[in-house]
Formats: structure tokens, sequence, C-alpha cells
């Protein structure tokens, strides 16, 4: 299905000629996201209303061309790639805040605004968005309400849809749909919102959101535990969990992870260790001091040979900016990697970290994990070179090995990235023939043309 | 991304690092061509390195863009007529430099730049000889002027020039000296570049300083980059390790921020609320941003507020203010917005370029806040010699 040249014309007299672009230079730039793969448009419009949405999808319906919306292209499992060519919908235009309401604490953003940015602006008024992707300083709203994204605050404050009120969106057959509420509650027919939240862009375009907030929180305290033992930093997890304190933050990098952020920052982080755990308290201030004394002692009870409090905000950021840097620092290993962010219940966090070992080992793979170990969520990455058929095809049997691991121990196959087109061939081993049909029915009533981001989620 | 002041306005991603990146590989893999589209997405580019800061991978986007820029330059063998003209202006001492710069003066008229500021009839080179002995004998120091101060502020020099007499120093101000080479740098003229270099290291070595002063942010950082555009000539090793920026020199090598604290206040004198702008040749490429505050905050009767995002660039980027002239002014209001904000009097930087986009910033929008160079401020404060 390419586009015709008739409906680029049509598409320029829609938006603006400025904003339809079909040079080879601009469609590359919208060709890839964070998965390292890469298709090309046919064309990249930049649209900036709902009307103009609403016609460009009539048209595609018409004209039959696939619309690909993408926020910022920072997913992981290639949600926003044009595999079947198409027009990509770049979503920058519509990156206004359009309210902050400080009495009924709820704001109401366009899709393309980027997260650390509007967190920036409602914590300036006292307020607190918690979702906390890795990538906020470049990823859209949008994006993470297309792909329910996490974050390390997700143990406390969970995920995008737990922020997730209401919401515009149009949908495969050009019509506008406005659903959810601007309320604290309501149950007034099916959750369309939570049904378009993770929904990858494949049932309708978001163009509106009305978001949750929270009070900010008076004050936090990092902490950094560093542990001789795998195991004992897994059991300091679930240990933690158990004792009904629940931090904020409970992020976890393995011995190959602190190996490769140190080797490429240098800020002193004990290369020996086996493990490191990264815990954030929060909440007001003298109960913030009292939660951190308690999980450095638990921590040092089960064998952390040292916990580092960070002084004031510069060591915290020092600490972490060595989490954050792990995604980019792993590349120091091999030229590619093959990311999965499996979930898995909290208490089976440590057979489930042993499996991904004896996977590794079985396969002859360099595995880097790290992740949210305080809500079960461990990315797992395969470091390989794609050049080698050889280590690309082990790679697949070990993923399929961790996936059924996972499924085994009563997990789930994404916590975060969603499945887009890296995990649609294994969407099967998790949801059943029922669940699918059920979903791609549900398909064809919101995109019956098929028009919107074919190819991902599942198997065509 | 998110960082990139012109994708901020632009917002496509051909505008981001990632974007800018993905396309050079795509030329150097044979992909596309040197066509006008990619010539465009590379000049649309600040070389600020707001990029390169934030890359937690450590990427030095701006260098790889630069770069991409010298390799245009190199394989397209006539030169655009913009950048011919600002080489022979640059050139100095020429008597095409003069004929331009008496057409500057004359033609106010010309395209935007009317609203630069109008150059007066003599450099600061005429004007000042080339030894200022101080009889202490203090460090011994060259002071290298740069294009904008000598040819549009000659006041700033003369401003740098009295706090380095005051600091006990002895000044060189060597002939021979011009242009640092940086436009040409950026344009991808490597080769212009390198011989403006040796020019320069050869004024300033010959007189044996301790020393090379620099007042602009831009020249300091190009002059300290020297020992990477000729390897490892050791020659070009010692001559960047020679060079400061004036409020490094003043706040480490003088200790002047001490003084500035003795210095009483003047009875008549007002209290000034002052704001300070990071240049990016500065800040993210020095890691020079405490001193400048030190110096300012050390000065009695400053009222020194932080604006929002002091170190956001202003969109001057060099040439690119006069490729991009839009675009440019659409970067600057954002800091115009901020500067603003803090209500100060006074807005100090330390960077030539940012200095003429931030004049022109007060001037359009029909402010009273005064933009001043750091050394004006300093000279302006510091008292009658102690
Ligand atoms: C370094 C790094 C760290 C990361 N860390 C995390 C993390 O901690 N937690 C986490 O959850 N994720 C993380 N991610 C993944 C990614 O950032 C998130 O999935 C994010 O939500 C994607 O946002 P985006 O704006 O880049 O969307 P894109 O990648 O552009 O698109 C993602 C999906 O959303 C759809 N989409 C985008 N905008 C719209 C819209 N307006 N309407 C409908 N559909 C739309 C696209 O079609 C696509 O299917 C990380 C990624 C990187 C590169
Ligand atoms: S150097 Fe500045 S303008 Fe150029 S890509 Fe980087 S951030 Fe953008």
């Amino acid at each position: 299905m390419e586009i015709n040249k008739k409906s680029i014309k049509k598409l320029s007299s829609i938006v603006g000629k400025n904003f339809v672009k079909v040079d080879l230079e601009d469609r590359i730039c919208y060709s890839y996201d964070a998965t390292n793969l890469s298709y090309l448009p046919d064309a990249v419009v930049f649209p900036r209303t709902t009307q103009e949405i609403a016609e460009i999808i009539k048209l595609a319906n018409k004209e039959k061309f696939y619309v690909i919306p993408r926020g910022a292209g920072t997913g992981m499992s290639g949600g926003s790639l044009p595999v079947k060519g198409g027009i990509v919908l770049a979503m920058s235009r519509f990156n206004r805040i359009l309210k902050i309401d400080t009495e009924n604490l709820i704001a109401v953003v366009e899709p393309g605004v980027v997260t650390g940015v509007f967190q920036k602006e409602v914590e300036r008024l006292g307020l607190f968005y918690p979702p906390d992707p890795a990538s906020l300083n470049f990823c859209t709203l949008g994006g993470n309400l297309a792909e329910c994204a996490g974050g390390a605050r997700a143990v406390k404050y969970g995920v995008t849809k737990d922020y997730v009120l209401g919401l515009e969106a149009v949908l495969g057959t050009g019509d506008i749909l406005h659903t959810g509420v601007e309320t604290m509650k309501g149950v007034v027919g099916y959750d369309l919102t939570k049904l378009l939240v993770g929904s990858e862009g494949t049932l309708g375009i978001i163009t509106k959101i009305t978001l949750r907030l929270l009070p900010l929180p008076e004050a936090k305290q990092t902490l950094l535990a560093i542990f001789d033992k795998l195991e004992d930093a897994t059991h300091t997890v679930t240990n933690i969990i158990r004792s009904k304190i629940i931090p904020t933050t409970l992020e976890y990098m393995d011995k190959t992870a602190v190996f490769c952020v140190e080797n490429y920052l240098n800020i002193g982080l004990p290369t020996d260790a086996e493990a490191l755990l990264l815990i954030e308290v929060d909440g007001e201030k003298e109960s913030v001091q009292t939660k951190g004394e308690k999980i450095r002692i638990m921590c040092l009870e089960t064998g952390a040979r040292d916990v580092e409090i960070a002084k004031n905000v510069e060591e915290s950021e020092r600490l972490w900016q060595a989490r954050r840097s792990v995604s980019p620092a792993a590349f120091k290993l091999k030229p590619h990697k093959v990311s999965e962010d499996i979930v898995v219940p909290r208490t089976k966090l440590p057979q489930m970290i042993d499996k991904i070992k004896e996977i590794g080992e079985r396969y002859g793979l360099t595995v880097l994990t790290f992740g949210h170990a305080g809500d079960g969520n461990i990315h797992v990455n395969f470091m390989i070179d794609q050049q080698n058929k050889d280590e690309v095809s082990r790679t697949h049997r070990a993923v399929e090995d961790l996936f059924r691991a996972t499924l085994d121990l009563g997990g789930t196959l994404s916590g975060e990235h969603g499945i887009g087109i890296t995990k649609a061939p294994y969407l099967s081993m998790e949801i059943g023939p029922i669940g699918i049909d059920i979903m791609k029915r549900i398909k064809q009533v919101f995109d019956p043309n098929n028009i919107l981001n074919p190819g991902k989620i599942f198997v065509e | 991304m998110s960082d990139c002041p012109v994708y901020l306005e632009e917002t496509q991603e051909s505008m981001t690092a990632r974007g800018r990146l993905s396309l050079v590989e795509a030329y150097i893999q044979g992909k596309i061509c040197l066509t006008h589209r990619f010539k465009h997405i590379l000049s649309k580019c600040l070389l600020c390195g707001a990029c390169s800061d934030a890359c937690v991978a450590g990427v030095s986007v701006h260098e790889i863009i630069q770069w991409a820029r010298t390799e245009i330059t190199r394989k397209q063998k006539i030169r655009p007529l913009k950048q011919l003209l600002l080489q022979k202006f640059l050139e100095q001492d020429t008597f095409i430099s003069q004929l331009l710069r008496q057409g500057l003066r004359i033609n106010r008229q010309l395209h935007h730049l009317s609203k630069m500021p109008c150059p007066p009839k003599t450099t600061f080179m005429d004007n000042t000889s080339s030894f200022i002995p101080e009889s202490q004998g203090g460090l011994r120091v060259g002071y290298f002027v740069g294009c904008i101060a000598n040819h549009f502020f000659p006041h700033i020099g003369q401003a740098t020039i009295h706090i380095l007499k005051d600091g006990g120093c002895t000044i060189y101000v060597p002939r021979g000296q011009g242009c640092c080479g940086l436009p040409f740098f950026n344009a991808g003229d490597l080769g212009k570049a390198c011989s403006l270099a040796m020019r320069n290291m050869d004024a300033m070595l010959k007189q044996d300083v301790d020393y090379v002063i620099v007042s602009c942010a831009a020249c300091s950082s190009y002059l300290k980059d020297y020992k990477k555009l000729f390897g490892s000539d050791p020659k070009a090793q010692a001559f960047s390790s020679k060079v400061r920026d004036i409020s490094e020199f003043l706040a480490n090598e003088l200790s002047y921020a001490r003084r500035l604290k003795d210095k009483p206040f003047p009875a008549e004198a007002q209290t000034l609320r002052v704001t300070y702008h990071d240049p990016c040749h500065l800040k993210k490429r020095q890691k020079i941003f405490e001193e400048p505050r030190n110096l300012i905050q050390a000065i009695q009767g400053i009222d020194f507020v932080e604006m929002n995002a002091p170190d956001r660039c202003c969109g001057h980027g060099g040439s690119f203010h006069l490729e991009h002239y839009k675009l440019s002014l659409g970067i600057l209001k954002h800091k115009m917005d901020d500067i603003k904000e803090t209500g100060a009097q006074v807005v100090v930087t330390g960077c030539m370029g940012c200095l003429l986009q931030l004049k022109e910033g007060v001037n359009s929008e029909g402010l009273n806040t005064k933009v001043l160079h750091i050394a004006q401020l300093i000279d302006q404060y510091k008292g009658e010699p102690s």
C-alpha cells in the first residue's frame, strides 16, 4: 500500500505544505526508535489539531494507506515503526500543557508534551506526577499512555494507567472519541480510557489527556546497598517488601551492569560487588529518615557489605546517574542487545534471577540484568553481535526459555515496554486463543480497515 | 532531544542529535548524498553542545556534526558568498576587510544587520599599544582580543586591560593576532582555520607569556582546542595550556573575587540587580560557570539573581544567526522571557556572540535592561586601583 501523489497533496492541504515531509532525509529520521530496527515511512506528517487528524484518518481509509502515530520514538518494542510503510504521524506539535488545576489536582495535556517537562511544571506548583520512565527527558506522555509506561517509582506509585482519568482520541474510522472523567471516580459504561492505555497506537490516536496529580512529597532519601552475593540482594528485596515499608523505588543492578557503568562513568562504584540496590524513600521529613534507617539496617542484616546514604541532592543525583546509564553503558560490551522486560511476583525474584543466569550459561550468552526489582520487573539484556548469526539464533532460543520460565513462575512477558513487533511472536504464550480473539475483535471495532499501526501486537 | 534548542523550536526529529547522527551515518553508508536538505539540516545546528552534555553515552554529537560539515566543505569547491564575505571581513588588516567594515558602518539598512551595533571608526587594536608594562612584575599575560571586541566592542577590550592591570599583570597585546578561526572551523574550512591558528600561536608565543587571556568564551574554548586541531603538535599543546578565559583567570589565578570583596561600596551607588547568562562555550565546553558567579557575587552592592535555565543557548551560534535568522530569534525569545522574569537591571555574560544576541533581544523588545560583559561590570565596580 504505497501512498500515492494525490494523497500527499491532500495531506498537504489538510496540515499545510511545511508539515508534510517526503524527502528521504526526513523519512530516515522517522524510520527508527530505540530498538535499533528501521523501516522507512512513505511520508511524515505533523498535524496540529484533532480535527486535522480526523481528516487524515478519513483520507487514509479512503485512499488505503497506513497511519503510524509516533511520540518521541523512544519505544523499546518497535511500536512506532512503520513496518508496512504508510505515513508516520508525528505528534510533536501537540506539545501544550492545557491546564494544571491545583484545586482539583488534575492536569489536561496534549500527547506530545515531554514527560520530564510536564513533571517539572507540576512540581513548580507543588504537585507530583509520579510515572518516571528512565527516558523521561525525551519520551512523550502520549507514548507513555500508548505503552502504559512505568518507571522506578512504580513500586509505590504505580504506572501510567493509574493516573489517566480521561482522554480524547481519533479512532481508526476518523471518529473522535471522548472517554473518562475529570473527576476522581467514574463508572459510567465500559472503561474505554483504560482500554486505550497500552493499546500501542493500534486503536486510536490520543489527542488530549486528563491526568491525576498528587501532592509533591516533602522529602526523599536515596540509599545504595552493596552486596557480595546476588541472592542476598534479591532476598533483601523480598524482605523489604514483606516488612511493609514501601519504598518509592527499589532498583537493582547486577555485576555486569555495575561493571559497565563504572567503566564508563568512573564514579567510584564497587566493581567487585555482585549486585547493587538503589533504594529511595519519600514522604514527610521525619518519616523519611526513620524509613531510610530501617531499610539501611535491613540491608545490613541480609548481607549487604555496605550501605551508602546520599547526603544531598548531588550525591543522590550521582547514584541515579549510575542507574540511568546502564542502558547506554551496556553497548560497550557488545554492539547490540536484545532486551526483555519480564515481571514476576516479587517473592519469585530470587528464583527468576537464578533462572536467568542459568539460561545465559546454557546458551553461552552475556546477560546483563537490572531493573525495577521492587515490583518484580527485570530488564534482561542479552548482549550480542548481530553479525554473528549463531549468536542471534541462540538468543532467540534463550528468549523463548526466558519467557517460558517467567510464565511458569506466574509472571508476564512485558511490564512496561509493550508488545510492538519484537514480542508479537510470543503473545500467544501468555494470552490464550479466546483472549487473542477478543482483542482482535476489539481492534476490528475501533479500526475496521486496519489503518492504524498495522503489524503490531498481533502477528499478521 | 528536549535539550536541543533548535528541536524545541522546530519539533522535528531531523533537528535532534539522534536525527542528525542517523543522517551522518546514512551519508557515510552511502544511503544519502550531499543533498540540499541534508546540508540544510546540518547547518541548522548551533553547535551549542547541549546534546553532548546531556548524552549519558558521552557521545560528542556536536563534534560529529562539525566533522560532517568539514566533509561537505571539502567536497564542495565553491564557497557560498556569505561565507566568502565573512572570511574576508575576519581576515582583518586587509584592504577588503577595511572596505567591508566601512560598508557595515554605512549600510545600516542591510538585511537584519541593521540591528547589530555600528562598528566604531577605529578598532581596539588601532588604539592600544602592544605592550603595557607593570612595574611590580606580576604575571606576564598576552591578551587575545578576538574579532568582535576588536571591531564592535573596543571598550570591552579596554575594560579587560584595566582589570588585568589592576591585578598587577604585565600585558602584551601582540600584533599579528587575528581571528581565532572558529567561524571557519564551524563552517568546515579546516585549511583556513589552521592557518589562522598558526598566526595566533606565533604572535603570542613570541612574547613568552605565562598566560593567554581571552575575553570571549567562544574564542577561549576554541583556542584551548588548538591542540586538537594540530594533533599532538607540542607547540599547540604548549599554547593551549596557557589559554585562560578572563573569568577563569580572574577567579583562579588572580583570586580577584577576594579583592572585589574588599573594595568598599561607593556611598552614592545603589544596589544593582544582576543576572548571568551562561555562554555555551563557557559552561558546556569549558565547565566554567562557578567562577563568573563568584566574581559577580563578590562585588559589593550587587543583588545576584539566577534566571530560569541560565545555561540555555541564546540562539546566536555565530554564523547560525546569519543563516537562520528567524529561528535564532525564536530561540532568543525564551532567553529574553527568562531574563525579564528575574527583574534584573543588568544581564551579564562572557561571550561576544551572546552579547550581540542579548543586545539585539533587549533592543527589539525595548527593555531597559543593560547587557554587559563580565569585564565591563567588574571594571565599573572595581573602584580605583587599591
Ligand atoms: C533509555 C530508555 C529508557 C527507558 N526506560 C523506560 C522505563 O523506565 N519505563 C518504561 O515504561 N519505558 C521505558 N522506556 C521505553 C519508552 O521510553 C516508553 O515506552 C515511552 O512510553 C515511549 O514514549 P515515546 O513518546 O517515545 O513513544 P514512541 O516510541 O514514539 O511510541 C510508542 C508507542 O506509542 C504509540 N503512540 C505514540 N504517541 C501516540 C498517540 N498520541 N496516540 C496513540 N499512540 C501513540 C506509538 O504508535 C507506539 O506504538 C525507555 C526507553 C529508553 C530509550
Ligand atoms: S549542538 Fe545544540 S543545536 Fe546542535 S544538535 Fe546539539 S543541542 Fe541541538
